[in-house]
């Protein structure tokens, strides 16, 4: 199958892809430390006892999670400007990135709080220590090591998801597959390369994951 | 030290905490035993706020524990609790478990609170696993562990909820022998328990509870000789009778 490719049409068009991919992957860290920010401070809201802070983050949540990507970043893209609210694509874009992806981290951390046994917390209130130290050194250690592995499934998703930016016209990876296959009309060059390009980013992820969870998942050693 | 006043309290239609009136005094042991659901770890559960009351009131050491203005995490510290099912933090060490909340509540240096602690893990004879985890010791250690964590803050009163309950039966003793010294350290206890035994020997007063209400106060050899309840007795026969 290989040997049909067009190697030099690929190697000639490496700086779009270098380009694209750089573009992805600061577009993805971007929105992964904008995400993560919100998904915690939805989850603190969801888990909060006052409704003035645990509705609109339960309607949030819902709205994000109910409702296509692709969907949430057309209104975001064309309906916000007829608002009167105007932003650029990569503007956009990131920001439907980090809502999309904020709901479900806030998901994803509220299971791994909830997953932390009551009477651990109430140890804590018994001995006299006060919300934040409960926060601090008992749910939280606990909580990270158990939520790392879908958190970075996540982190996954949304490098993929930042796919869709190129339908607003954003330059990143899929983009420049797209217009080498434009140009060239070689369309299994130019996706193959995408593929192979988040395989890369996949695969960096992954390694990086790999090695907080040795750091920060305790293991009591039975 | 600890006093309960006309305390009620529901749990949906449950009238789970029904018009208690109880007093332990300073240096005093007072067991609670009754049927299951009689509402007795609910009770100890109360006197450090783990449970909110619907009304009455309850003092230690004449603060009012339910009152908003009372700094709850001030007075608990004042206060140990020990739990049915331990609830070590099974993240830190058994030294880390214990030096916790003198660290960050009392606020000491880390070097005394490592000296503070090995003390009290010695005394309930488990220093050697200072450095364990949790999960790598027995129920009896767990539940010593857990002792010595209260311990360490140096409490005014001890709380036991059923201490015993979930450890298989040769480890109940090496737990009730730590009661035992600390009873007769005159520390001020509460204790949840079904270990007549224990309550035979060391408790000032047994309280007995059925379905939300004190049944009966009694020196332990009157409860257990001369009964005055017919509940008393039917409860006596079913759990004495082997």
């Amino acid at each position: 199958m290989l040997e049909s490719f067009n190697f030099r049409v690929i190697w000639e068009y490496m700086p779009l892809f270098g380009h694209g991919i750089l573009a992805t992957a600061w577009i993805s860290m971007i929105s992964i430390i904008g995400a993560m920010l919100i998904g915690v401070m939805a989850c603190m809201a969801r888990l909060s006892h006052f409704k003035i802070f645990v509705v609109p983050a339960v309607v949030y949540i819902e709205a994000i999670r109910s409702t296509p990507l692709l969907a949430q970043l057309y209104f975001f893209y064309f309906g916000l400007p007829s608002m009167g609210i105007r932003m650029n694509e990569y503007q956009t874009g990131i920001m439907a990135l980090c809502l999309n992806s904020g709901a479900y981290i806030a998901e994803i951390l509220r299971a791994g709080v909830q997953s932390i046994p009551s009477g651990h917390i109430e140890a804590g209130s018994a001995s006299g220590l006060n919300y934040l130290q409960r926060l601090r050194y008992i749910i939280m250690p606990q909580a990270i090591g158990i939520t790392i592995p879908p958190l970075l499934g996540q982190a996954i998703v949304l490098v993929k998801d930042s796919a869709l930016l190129s339908l607003i016209s954003v330059v990143e990876l899929t983009r420049a597959g797209q217009l080498m296959n434009s140009e060239r009309f070689m369309p299994a060059e130019g996706f193959f390369t995408t593929a192979l390009c988040y395989l890369i980013l996949y695969h960096i992820l992954k390694s990086l994951s790999t090695m907080w969870q040795k750091k920060l998942i305790y293991r009591p050693a039975v | 030290m600890i006093q309960f006043n006309q305390v009620n309290k529901w749990f949906g239609k449950l009238h789970v905490l029904n018009d208690i009136n109880l007093d332990v005094e300073s240096g005093k042991v007072a067991v609670i035993c009754g049927p299951s659901g009689s509402g007795k770890s609910t009770l100890i559960r109360c006197i450090n706020r783990l449970e909110p009351i619907a009304s009455g009131e309850i003092l230690v050491d004449d603060i009012p524990v339910h009152d908003r203005k009372t700094n709850i995490t001030r007075l608990r510290a004042e206060i140990g609790f020990v739990f049915q099912q331990f609830n070590l933090y099974p993240h830190m060490t058994v030294l880390e478990n214990v030096t916790l909340a003198p660290i960050k509540v009392r606020k000491i240096t880390r070097s005394e609170a490592v000296d503070l602690s090995m003390g009290i893990l010695e005394k309930v004879g488990i220093h050697d696993k200072a450095g364990a985890y949790p999960a790598q010791l027995s129920g009896g250690q767990q539940q010593r562990v857990a002792i010595a964590r209260g311990l360490a803050m140096r409490p005014k009163i001890m709380l036991f909820d059923e201490p015993t309950s979930a450890l298989d039966p040769e480890m109940i003793n090496e737990v009730l022998d730590v009661m035992r010294n600390l009873a007769h350290e005159g520390m001020t206890m509460v204790v949840v328990t079904h270990e007549m035994g224990f309550a035979r020997e060391v408790a000032s007063h047994i309280i007995f509870m059925d379905q939300g209400q004190i049944i009966e106060k009694a020196m332990p050899a009157d409860f257990f000789t001369h009964p005055k309840s017919g509940r008393t007795r039917l409860f006596l026969s079913k759990i004495l009778s082997h």
